[in-house]
């Protein structure tokens, strides 16, 4: 294995594998590091092979790309189900491989593409089984073909929303309805949306398929309460105002034994907080991600950032930002400016791209009143167990930070380490201090990033570590 | 109430000895404002491990300790609402005769201060605590030992401090005090209030606080650290020690908590922890804390680390706490660098107050070895010298 290899990717998606493939065109070596038994991130997940028919509305561009890493196998040491846990400010490593055991790695430059965690809107009800996040279900379908039995309602906002709608009813799943918390676009958006009109069709190709199913999509609306014994097996669908706060108005109850809720995705922070770069906070972008020059570089010297990690751009802004990550990489190692034209051209196609995000952003980008649309006992972290009324108490004994307000509930201080309820643990707090959403602030993370085995920990080579 | 009325007390410092002496002192009749920097409780005492302990406590400080971990007890009583104590045993363990000699020494003293700690043999330890190691060949037990929940604290003292009239200051750092009509003017940046006493309950940070009267505390800071785990099944119950490196325990939610890890971690200056906190050390010291873990409680090995945090811990020169008069400044006090400090956290408001309200102290507070003056001049506490990690 080489471990001494000069530079490490984190992520392989569209973003960190295409700076793999790019660094790999200048003759430079990489460790392609991933938690996916395959390659092809979110977008282009996978699972074994002959999974039999593929699944709708995907291209085969996941499939070209696995097939290209193997071809550069000699350059690019892409190892599967290796997740990074730590990732320091002088570029160390820590990376848990098979959940088992831990090994430090120590690169000259790092591409962080780690893409982004999918947003949940705690309501009452939600941690009921029969409740899943939308891109849990697709995975579900991505990897085995595993299609939900009974009634479905979905409730979100977004691509994803309609999109995992449709993959669903391809395989024929019974979708009950679709819950949009975002109205339709208005004619201004459409127009701007317009401007990739590739992208704009498949969006559309979408809203078909849900039409041509006579699919019901309830717009300007959010799923307020999952109901049932134990099991989900109803969910109540509120209007919701424009910041997506719900409010009175005409209720419905829809049968459901199946639901999926998702409000879009923010940028995965984790390790560019972790390793100290600077983070900013911009609606049409996700919310927080890590701050980055025009060469993807973060503020942490030759840590260098692309995809969906550092504000959502999609995949074709994910492919873009890898070449321009590869190209500055291999600059800065002296390894010369082959990848520069086509650097150059990547960062062409970025700005209509960007374009068509603020769009989207626009549109369908989640607001914080549905994040905050909680009960007083609805759960919000899961992995603690804390409601939002212990939440709401912490702010209310002078607790406005985010810091102060997880150290004194133990919300987001769980298992999953405030990947789901980050989102809602800001909004609320936003809400009860009356705050600007930014002003919630960002939690610290801290290393481990998952769950280390105390043998596996009590391995690492601390020779290095103390001075 | 008029507003420029001069309080009978100003706090500086929002830790448990800072709210618990505001709450006493208001109890007892004084009006009381109280001065936090961040939130109540969010520094060391948010973060400490819980332990209620007599085994690592200094022995000058057992007599206390024993009343501290009684009112976590019945903290229904005077904080007026649980703060999830439990009653455990206590093991300092050893994994050589030579350790366990001198376990016997350092717990001769303890002894006699009033803890009951008894010396016993490997066996006699995996009969109170059957998940020990083989390894283990003594301890030093004690019956009387326990846990309180540390984080939280400030909501339970937040509204304690609201039920008492207590004003509470928070997000509010002191920027000054100065002599003023009627007492002192503790100056923050949006405003002053005047107050007849001050008292500096601020852990760390006193040494900053003793140069606004020219006073110099010679201050050294240490890094202590947790660690915990997932939640794992029930493996074992006592408060397990091992001297110079770690305290263990397992909470009834099934994660264990790892206090400490081997090596010492000190800073300069509290307020450049982000860049004087070395991320290599506080690694090594997670790694130290698992690795010392499942050696002592050999079925940890598969359980799981989530999570490792720090926080600081103050150190005089001779490691006795500061509690007295500021040298030299009528009506200002101090209480600050106390070990154990979260066991004795609420008993040291306690006793303070009573000494400022000018009753009998059950203990004495202003006794000679706390005295402050006596720091004034002194070389900063050995941070080379032999680990004294809890
Ligand atoms: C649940 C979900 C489903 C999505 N589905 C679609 C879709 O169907 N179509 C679409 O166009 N867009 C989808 N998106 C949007 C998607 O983020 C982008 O379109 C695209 O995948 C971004 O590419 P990327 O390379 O930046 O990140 P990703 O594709 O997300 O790739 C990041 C990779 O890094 C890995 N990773 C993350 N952290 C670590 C770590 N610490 N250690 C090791 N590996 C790590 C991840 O497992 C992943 O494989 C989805 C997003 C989410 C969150
Ligand atoms: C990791 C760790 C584990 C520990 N484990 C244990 C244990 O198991 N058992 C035990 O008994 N003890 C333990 N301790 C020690 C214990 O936590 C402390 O002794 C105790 O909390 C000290 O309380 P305090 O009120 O003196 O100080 P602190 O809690 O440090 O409070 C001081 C406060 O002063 C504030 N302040 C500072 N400057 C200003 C200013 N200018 N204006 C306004 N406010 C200011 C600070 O913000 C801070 O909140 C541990 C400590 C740590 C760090």
């Amino acid at each position: 294995m080489n471990t001494a290899a000069p530079v490490v990717i984190v992520g392989a998606g569209p973003a960190g594998a295409t700076a793999a493939l790019s660094l790999a065109e200048a003759g430079i070596s990489s460790v392609l590091l991933d938690d996916n038994g395959a390659a092809g991130g979110q977008v282009w997940r996978t699972g074994a092979a002959d999974l039999g028919p593929p699944l709708a509305y995907t291209d085969a561009r996941g499939d070209e790309l696995r097939r290209d890493l193997k071809r550069h196998g000699d350059l690019i040491d892409h190892r599967t189900g290796h997740e990074v846990v730590g990732l320091f400010p002088d570029l160390r490593l820590w990376v848990l491989e098979g959940g088992e055991t831990v090994t430090s790695l120590h690169p000259k430059a790092i591409v962080v593409a780690t893409g982004a965690l999918e947003v949940f809107a705690p309501v009452p009800g939600w941690t009921r089984p029969g409740v899943y996040g939308l891109g849990g279900l697709q995975a579900l379908m991505k990897t085995s073909r595993v299609v939900p039995d009974g009634p479905v309602v979905l409730g979100g906002a977004g691509p994803l929303l309609r999109l995992v709608a449709a993959q669903l009813a391809s395989f024929g799943a019974e979708i009950a309805a679709v819950v949009d918390a975002a109205p339709w676009p208005s004619s201004g958006q459409v127009l701007r949306l317009a401007s990739q009109p590739g992208l704009l069709a498949k969006g559309l190709a979408f809203e078909w398929g849900l039409l041509r199913r006579g699919i019901p999509v309830h717009r300007g609306s959010a799923i307020v309460e999952v109901a049932g014994d134990e099991e989900a097996d109803s969910v109540l669908v509120a209007p919701v105002d424009e910041n997506w706060r719900p409010v009175d108005g005409p209720r419905r109850r829809l049968e459901a034994r199946v639901v999926g809720l998702g409000y879009g995705v923010r940028s995965n922070v984790e390790l560019t907080r972790l390793a100290g770069c600077e983070h900013t906070f911009s609606a049409s972008r996700g919310g927080w991600h890590a701050t980055r020059n025009r060469d993807m570089e973060t503020t942490v010297e030759n840590l260098f950032l692309a995809g969906d990690g550092g504000g959502i751009g999609g995949v074709e802004v994910a492919l873009a930002e890898g070449v321009i990550a590869a190209a500055s990489v291999s600059e800065r190692l002296g390894q010369g400016d082959r990848l520069k034209t086509k650097a150059a051209k990547a960062r062409g196609r970025m700005v209509d791209l960007v374009r068509f995000q603020d769009a989207l952003a626009d549109w369908s980008g989640v607001r914080p009143g549905i994040l905050a649309g909680s009960t007083e006992d609805t759960i919000i972290c899961r992995c603690e167990d804390v409601t939002r009324g212990e939440i709401a108490a912490a702010v209310a004994a002078g607790y406005t930070d985010i810091g102060p307000v997880k150290m004194n509930t133990r919300a987001g201080m769980g298992l999953c380490q405030g990947r789901t309820c980050t989102p809602a643990l800001q909004a609320i707090m936003a809400s009860e201090t009356g705050r600007p959403l930014a002003e919630a602030g960002l939690p610290t993370s801290r290393a481990p990033l998952r769950p280390v085995p105390l043998k596996a920990l009590a391995q690492l080579p601390l020779d290095e570590a103390v001075e | 109430m008029n507003a420029s009325q001069p309080y009978d007390a100003a706090i500086i410092g929002g830790g448990v000895i800072g709210c618990a002496t505001a709450l006493n002192l208001a109890r007892g009749g004084m009006r009381v404002v109280l001065f936090e920097s961040d939130g109540l409780c969010r520094a060391a005492s948010g973060r400490n491990a819980g332990t209620l302990t007599m085994l690592y406590t200094r022995a000058t400080l057992i007599p206390y300790a024993i009343r501290g971990r009684e009112m976590w007890r019945d903290a229904k009583e005077w904080l007026g609402r649980d703060a999830g104590f439990h009653h455990r045993h206590g093991l300092e363990l050893a994994f050589s005769e030579e350790v366990a000699e001198e376990l016997a020494v350092q717990h001769r003293l303890r002894s006699e201060a009033g803890a009951a700690i008894e010396m016993i043999g490997g066996n006699r330890a995996r009969e109170i605590e059957p998940a020990l190691s083989e390894d283990i060949v003594g301890a030093a037990y004690s019956e009387i030992d326990g846990y309180a929940k540390s984080y939280g604290i400030g909501i339970l003292f937040h509204a304690a401090l609201r039920d008492a009239g207590v004003t509470v200051h928070d997000g509010t750092p002191v920027l000054g005090v100065e002599p003023g009509p009627g007492g002192h003017v503790v100056r923050w940046a949006a405003g002053e209030a005047a107050a007849r006493l001050v008292v500096m309950t601020s852990n760390v940070w006193i040494g900053k606080m003793a140069a606004w009267f020219g006073v110099h505390f010679p201050i050294a800071i240490r890094v202590n650290q947790g660690t915990i785990s997932e939640r794992i099944r029930p493996l074992f119950k006592s408060i397990l020690r091992v001297p110079n490196e770690l305290s263990l325990k397992q909470f009834e939610d099934g994660t264990v908590l790892m206090g400490g890890g081997r090596g010492e971690h000190w800073v300069e200056d509290a307020d450049q922890g982000d860049v004087q906190q070395d991320i290599n050390i506080i690694n090594s010291k997670m790694a130290g804390a698992a690795e010392c873990a499942q050696r002592v409680v050999p079925a940890l090995r598969e359980g799981r680390v989530v999570r490792t945090w720090t926080g600081y811990e103050g150190f005089t020169p001779d490691n006795q706490p500061l509690i007295g008069p500021m040298p030299g400044v009528e009506g200002v006090y101090v209480a600050a660098c106390l070990r154990s400090g979260f066991t004795i956290g609420p008993f040291a408001g306690q006793l303070l107050a009573d000494q400022l309200l000018g009753r009998e102290p059950e203990m004495p507070v202003f006794a000679s070895e706390f005295d402050p003056a006596r720091v004034v001049g002194m070389e900063p506490y050995d941070t080379e010298g032999p680990s004294q990690v809890a």
